[in-house]
């Protein structure tokens, strides 16, 4: 039993010094944009990890928005058109920081 | 036959890439899972997993989404598996409004709340619960199979909507006409999922009779971070080649998200007709009719459950815990290992591990307890060690 604990520990400290979530880290992320990546987190980790949309290629706001109103529609999405505004904000400002040459903001690479 | 999946999906690729340019947005996503299962020996039983899908299992999906217009869109996903190259998804969607969405083509039907999630990388341990199993329970072969394997697959139409009466309420409603699942024969125990996925009849309904089914759900935001969706589905029809012997599933789903931690709970039901005109093919003595005929038809009832738990516990680690289970009650074929009630409760711990986003390493362990097994087995160990990248 002390083995298992012992090896449980271990792992959770290893874990724990290396941290590179599906997310990204809110901290890094402009301060006026933490709310709707907040809400992007809690919207789009219903289904899917955060990876889908974060990993995905789409470069151009047109499809993000196109894309985030098909996800809206999924059965209990919860996201309401309400959301979609603060939604969009975040991704169309993430696919911009992935593609700048300075390598990215706040994990996005 | 089997490479027809990738072919298609290949030619789509190269057939709308040009397109690209004319402002049509592609997205090319997949899931890559690579599980291995291990169930310890003993000395009862020496191989408790021969009659499942055990040591290493690859699941690859590739999935195209195509928005056409913000009306139209088209979704093609060519998966490999234990089935080797099959089509998972190829349809196209036409929206009218929110709250009218018309798909046709190969879809999986919508059903519960796990078949949103079916996709390895969507899901947070390596196998799915047992009332969607599809191969890697323990002892499949004695027990048959699961009370809806997912994903299921199926060409048809479906009606769907969403609608918001506020920011704090989502119903959603889906109602479809398929080929339903099958059996190639007219004299069947009961569904038959490989004939029912198989490419090889061309994906074609074995009757002439279609299958029909649906969900309703309703979401509410309970507060800013507290999520409560509660769901109802059914799906009717006949699968054996003359649409005389019917199925009937019907499904309750619950799903709770507060802060960060989700719990998701559903529960299935099968009830399914047998041909019974032969008391030969039965174990137990069928109920004559009061002519002292045989009926044509009993049937079987399979249901099961699940209830999970996702907790993140750092950044980069989940902990899952899962209790699900799975009864069968009905007339079995002879020398079967089961009886004439029989079932399965089995508990689930497992952790999540994201190495990189995206590519993520799950651990699982598992403890089944059965019951109604005639070779007198109640208990067996399995084990789960995968990896998964989602890209």
């Amino acid at each position: 039993m002390r083995r298992v604990v012992v090896l449980g520990v271990t792992i959770l400290l290893g874990c724990a010094a290396y941290q590179r979530g599906e997310g990204l880290d809110p901290a890094t992320l402009p301060s006026a944009l933490r709310p709707d990546y907040e809400l992007f987190a809690q919207r789009c980790s219903r289904c899917h990890s955060l990876s889908r949309p974060l990993n995905t290629r789409i470069s151009s706001d047109d499809h993000w928005r196109v894309y985030v109103a098909r996800m809206r529609r999924m059965p209990g999405s919860g996201i309401s058109p309400d959301d979609v505004p603060g939604l969009l904000r975040f991704l169309n400002w993430y696919s911009a920081a992935r593609r700048s040459p300075d390598g990215g903001v706040g994990g996005t690479r | 036959m089997k490479s027809r999946a990738l072919m298609l999906l290949l030619c789509l690729v190269g057939v709308l890439s040009p397109l690209a340019a004319r402002a049509i947005d592609l997205n090319l996503a997949g899931t890559l899972q690579l599980d291995y299962l291990f169930s310890p020996f003993g000395r009862s039983d020496p191989r408790p997993a021969s009659h499942t899908l055990d040591g290493f299992t690859e699941e690859l999906s590739l999935k195209l989404a195509i928005d056409i217009s913000s009306h139209a869109s088209a979704n093609v996903k060519a998966c490999f598996g234990c089935h080797g190259f099959e089509v998972g998804m190829a349809y196209v969607d036409f929206r009218l409004a929110d709250e009218f969405n018309i798909r046709v083509g190969r879809f999986s039907p919508t059903f519960g709340e796990f078949g949103l999630r079916h996709d390895p990388g969507n899901h947070r341990l390596s196998d799915k619960p047992l009332p969607y199993d599809m191969g890697r329970m323990l002892r499949l072969n004695a027990f048959g199979d699961s009370v809806l394997p997912s994903p299921y697959v199926d060409n048809g139409i479906e009606f769907s909507g969403t609608h918001f009466f506020d920011r704090s309420l989502q119903f959603d409603y889906a109602a479809h006409a398929v080929a339903g699942l099958r059996a190639n024969t007219d004299t069947p125990y009961d569904v038959d999922f490989i004939a029912s996925r198989s490419a090889a009849p061309y994906y074609i309904d074995n009757n002439s009779q279609p299958s029909v089914g649906g969900r309703v759900g309703l979401t509410a935001r309970l507060a800013s971070r507290v999520d409560l969706s509660l769901g109802g589905s059914a799906i009717w029809g006949a699968y054996d080649t003359r649409a005389r012997m019917t199925y009937t599933v019907l499904g309750a789903d619950l799903y709770l998200r507060a802060g960060r931690t989700n719990v998701r709970a559903e529960y299935l039901i099968r009830r399914t007709d047998m041909y019974a005109a032969d008391q030969g093919r039965f174990e137990y003595m069928l109920q004559t009719q009061a002519d002292g005929s045989l009926p044509e038809r009993t049937f079987q009832v399979r249901d099961g459950w699940y209830v999970e738990v996702e907790q993140p516990v750092l950044r980069n680690l989940d902990v899952i815990l899962r209790w699900d289970g799975m009864r069968r009650r009905g007339n079995t074929a002879p020398g079967s290992q089961l009886d004439f009630e029989a079932g399965v409760s089995r508990w689930t711990l497992g952790a999540q591990y994201v190495v990189e986003r995206g590519y993520r390493l799950k651990a699982s362990a598992e403890h089944y307890s059965w019951w109604g097994m005639r070779n007198g087995i109640d208990q067996d160990w399995a084990f789960h060690l995968g990896a998964v990248a989602t890209f």
